[in-house]
């Protein structure tokens, strides 16, 4: 019964997924690009690949490489329905929060619209917000005017009052723990047959997120422990609220210990030397092997969805990984050792 | 009708400084289609374009101002723009200092306003603070002296409360909410912790978004007695941001005639310089390029010599001497000339794209052909007369979708006519006679009429490919898909067809068929071969034996596909027949319903609610679907026969819409 059930509400979109998973490029795909010898010679044999569509016409010093997953994720919630369908588009609009954070930085630094355009992801319909007439607003304040009655406003406005004290860094991280709690809360919308990957996956991307986060809170900021428990992720897959307090309070900047019963241990064993950010491509990796064996499993669930959209993300991330490390002129070999993309 | 407007070419040079004038008069008299001279001028070497990014960037970003001054007096909005203003003289520079001086006085007074609110803001929290505080009765001075023990109280995000307890679990403390979720969604808390805490207890709140109920220093007494003081301050700061809203509303309505008028101007700058961005220039000369209706071509050269006092060379070609044309890299736009009644129905072509210039414009058919089958599938009198009063409803009211109330009240006396030649009103068949026959006694007939109708509009679709092929003078396109060959095949089959259904079974032999329709299937089957013979013959170069046993296989599948397309599309029409039926098989359900309401004892009001729901689910319904099969039918069966869309439709520059079109 559950599998007739689960068929019919995603043989559409499992179909779809799996001709969207055939266009990605993978790992071979990289390696090729790699051996190009240039960021500009990558960039036009990119306009021959499934990313070119989105890439004519744009400045090849910021390509549009997210177009592809905003078509992606349209196809896919075409195929949907609700509560699936608010679900996918709720994680997709984790890219609107990133140009939210764009646009208090535009207003807070009077830089206008024009300045952080060529940075927006263009979401088209999914979109919830005009990043182009927030741009406009006056100040921050106006700015928090105009997002009532938007998902963004509570969050926004709670945070006001510290602006003149911990400036625009205040607003944005209220604004992105918020949108992280929701999109976590939502998964309780979800069937229980999809609330599982949901979580293991998404889990899996929150402990990515809080690592960074702690690294650069820790580590280059220097805040306090109670500071960065409060600006982390709640939830997560393996890093509980101890653990992110034994990170947040560990003097020797050491991840191994208090990650020794996690599978990030072994990843990040040599980021207390090389810096968090020389190993953070392996996070990457990590999440990409839950990827791959989220779809070889059973197929009829959101998991599969959220996978397919998870490796477009990260082999845009690679992408523009390959792309800055050939502006930098790194050697071919560093660049894959950077790259997250597993092989199939 | 049937062909789109004639145009002519037009080139015009003037002097570098005349250009403004020229092209405000060109924008003024609004017929000119421009022509991008990077497309058009190829001969003339001297003639760069217009670079216009930097102006253009400069209206844009005076549009956004004057529209952010307009937003800021909610004042109408910005699409709400006409372009044809008098600017009194006024000038871009005059312009962007006439925006700058307003914005400057509307800063002044926004940031007074600002200033106000904050203090109001100030004042709200400060009382909604105190009177969070009054039931403790806790006296406020004593409360800043607490010498072993910090307390602080404030409001914090609901969804940060278990965050904020995460991050003390190692301070010893406690935690308090005062009342249930604030309105906001944020909680009341009062927090206390040992004083030696206090600076870990601090971070952890600020970062948790905790927002402090801040008590100034020079408050002393119970919050209680605080309360009456700094309502009173309260007050007085409302009113004075009161104030400021009257100004503003002043300043807007003093303003508001001249904000429009600054936005009228700027957008039509935006139209002269975008237009610009079409234009060329040498050193000293302009030049402007385009297309014109023939019909107004001496009003524009009036317009264009008064505007340059006669110092302008002003070149006028038809559009077959015209290079670029005759090498198919400019399209000549389209300019569609319909009567009123007709017109609606350019939208229907348009949505398959524009007929390319010279081309049979199938308006008129189109429009035709809907008609008579949507009347066709939906004849009922008295529907068809709640279709035209739903349409003259929207005419009427709804101005901006007249069209498609023209649509509605047409297909509406569509349905009337054949409601009369079915008989039937309301699907009642017993109060009007069939002036022609009843769908449901007489099948055959609605069948045989829908085939019939369907070879006709299939024919016809064919004619039409042949004299698109002959206007384009292209013969190539009298022997492809649907030309001659299939044309004279097809037309054949429907005379074989006509002679059995007239003369009797007997009449037509399989023989005969075989004989009549051998001749031109023989030619579709051997003209590519023999074209390509005859092309090496002339090029010296024979084609080989493999190459001419593709064209042959080629051939032969273009000859089944005619065949099989031909009986599929002229098949295919059945479903007008079918249709009709299902139209008056549904008033025979509804009244079958009805008769089930009135055994049921349902009375009057019973059987009239079902008739009355039944006949509008069959109009919405129906209509619908009927609408999309005409459509279907228009698209697939009889443009594929000759319509291949791809013109450019005429665009003339203009400083605003005018109401009715035409030039």
């Amino acid at each position: 019964m559950r599998t007739t059930s689960d068929l019919h509400r995603y043989a559409g979109a499992h179909a779809r997924t799996r001709a969207v998973l055939a266009t990605l490029l993978g790992h071979p795909g990289l390696e090729a690009l790699v051996s190009y010898p240039s960021a500009a010679a990558v960039y036009e044999a990119l306009l021959r690949t499934p990313y070119g569509v989105g890439l004519t016409g744009t400045n090849p010093d910021t390509p549009r490489l997210e177009r592809r997953l905003v078509a992606v994720g349209n196809t896919l919630l075409g195929l949907l329905a609700d509560p699936e369908r608010a679900f996918v588009r709720l994680y997709l609009l984790h890219h609107e929060v990133d140009n939210l954070k764009l646009v208090i930085r535009a207003i807070h630094n009077r830089r206008g619209f024009d300045g952080i355009a060529p940075l927006l992801c263009e979401l088209g319909a999914i979109a919830t917000i005009d990043p182009r007439a927030l741009a406009e607003a006056h100040d921050l304040r106006e700015l928090a005017q105009r997002l009532t009655n938007t998902p963004y406003g509570e969050a926004l406005r709670a945070a006001l009052h510290r602006l003149d004290e911990a400036g625009p860094f205040a607003l944005e991280v209220a604004v992105e723990l918020d949108y992280y709690d929701r999109l976590w809360s939502a998964i309780d919308t979800l069937a229980t047959s999809d609330a599982a990957p949901a979580r293991r996956l998404l889990g899996t991307l929150f402990d990515i997120l809080n690592l960074n986060w702690i690294a650069g809170y820790r580590d280059v900021l220097g805040l306090s422990p109670e500071e960065i428990l409060n600006y982390t992720l709640r939830h997560g897959r393996w890093i509980t609220a101890p653990l992110r307090r034994g990170l947040a309070e560990d003097g020797s900047r050491s991840w191994e210990g208090p990650l020794a019963r996690t599978p990030y241990a072994s990843l990040l064993a040599a980021a207390a030397a090389d810096g968090f950010d020389a190993v953070a491509a392996g996070l990457w990796r990590l999440l990409a092997h839950e990827v791959q064996r989220t779809l070889s499993g059973y197929p009829f669930h959101i998991g599969v969805l959220l996978g397919c959209l998870l490796a477009q993300e990260i082999e845009i991330r690679d992408l523009q990984v390959l792309l800055a490390a050939k502006r930098l002129g790194l050697p071919n070999t560093e660049v894959l050792d950077h790259v997250a993309s597993v092989r199939h | 009708m049937l062909s789109p407007e004639p145009m002519r070419h037009v080139s015009v040079v003037v002097l570098s400084a005349d250009l403004e004038r020229t092209t405000r008069a060109i924008a003024r008299i609004g017929v000119l289609h421009l022509l991008n001279v990077r497309d058009s001028v190829e001969t003339l070497a001297a003639i760069r374009p217009y670079d216009v990014s930097e102006r253009l960037a400069q209206v844009e970003r005076l549009a956004r101002a004057v529209s952010a001054l307009q937003r800021y007096f909610e004042l109408a909005p910005p699409e709400a723009v006409d372009a044809e203003v008098e600017g009194g003289g006024l000038d871009l520079a005059d312009v962007e200092r006439r925006v700058a001086s307003i914005t400057l006085e509307v800063d002044a007074l926004r940031q007074q306003q600002t200033r106000a609110a904050d203090d109001c803001e100030q004042l709200r929290k400060l009382s909604r603070n105190l009177r969070v505080l009054a039931p403790l009765g806790l006296p406020l001075g004593e409360l800043r002296r607490l010498r072993y023990v910090f307390l602080t109280s404030g409001l914090l995000p609901e969804r940060n409360l278990p965050r904020l307890r995460d991050s003390l679990a190692r301070l010893p403390h406690l935690i308090v909410p005062i009342s249930g979720v604030a309105a906001d969604a944020r909680l009341l808390l009062v927090v206390v912790c040992l004083r030696a805490g206090q600076e870990t207890l601090e971070r952890a709140l600020r970062s948790a978004q905790f927002e402090r109920l801040e008590l100034p220093a020079h408050l002393s007494g119970t919050a209680e007695n605080a309360i009456a003081d700094v309502d009173a301050q309260l007050r007085a700061a409302r009113d004075l941001l009161a104030g400021f809203d009257t100004e503003k509303a002043a300043a807007a309505r003093r303003l508001a005639p001249e904000l429009r008028t600054l936005r009228g101007l700027v957008e039509r700058e935006r139209v002269l310089v975008a237009a610009r961005g079409f234009m060329g220039q040498s050193e000293r000369i302009s030049l402007v390029s385009g297309w014109v209706p023939a019909v107004v071509a001496p009003p524009l050269e009036y317009a264009i010599r008064d505007a340059t006092a006669g110092r302008c060379v002003v070149q006028w070609q038809d559009p077959a001497a015209v290079d670029g044309v005759r090498r198919g890299h400019i399209p000549v736009p389209i300019l569609l000339h319909n009567p009123v009644w007709i017109r609606p129905f350019e939208h229907v072509l348009r949505g398959y794209g524009m007929p390319r210039y010279g081309e049979v414009d199938p308006t008129p058919v189109v429009a035709l052909a809907f008609l008579a089958m949507f009347g066709f599938m939906f004849g009922d009198v008295g529907q068809g007369a709640v279709l035209f009063a739903i349409g003259y409803f929207i005419y009427r009211r709804m101005f901006r979708y007249r069209d498609y109330a023209l649509i509605l009240m047409e297909c509406g006396v569509s349905a009337v006519a054949f409601g009369f030649l079915y008989g039937s009103i309301f699907g009642v068949e017993h109060w009007l006679p069939a002036l022609w026959l009843r769908p449901l006694e007489d099948m055959t007939t609605l069948m045989q009429t829908a085939i019939v109708f369907g070879m006709s509009l299939l024919s016809l679709g064919l004619l039409l490919n042949v004299v698109n092929a002959v206007r384009r003078r292209d013969p190539e396109a009298l022997w492809e898909r649907n030309g001659v060959l299939a044309a004279m095949a097809y037309w054949i089959a429907v005379g074989l067809v006509i002679r059995r259904l007239t003369a009797g079974p007997g009449a037509v032999t399989l023989g005969a068929t075989t004989l009549w329709l051998a001749a031109p299937m023989l030619l579709i089957l051997l003209k590519d071969p023999v074209r390509a013979l005859w092309r090496g013959r002339r090029q010296g170069q024979r084609p080989g034996l493999g190459e001419l046993f593709v064209l042959v296989v080629q051939s032969l599948v273009e000859v089944v596909d005619t065949v099989v397309s031909s009986i599929s599309n002229t098949a295919t029409f059945i479903r007008l027949a079918a249709f009709a039926l299902s139209h008056a098989g549904l008033f025979l359900a509804t009244f079958s319903v009805a008769d089930a309401v009135a055994r049921a004892g349902g009375g009057p009001v019973g059987v009239g609610i079902v008739l009355v729901v039944g006949n509008a689910v069959i109009i919405g319904l129906e209509g619908l679907i009927v609408s999309i099969q005409t459509v279907r039918l228009e698209y697939y069966e009889f443009f594929s026969k000759f319509y291949s869309g791809g013109g450019e439709e005429y665009r003339p520059l203009r400083l605003a819409e005018p109401q009715a079109r035409g030039v």
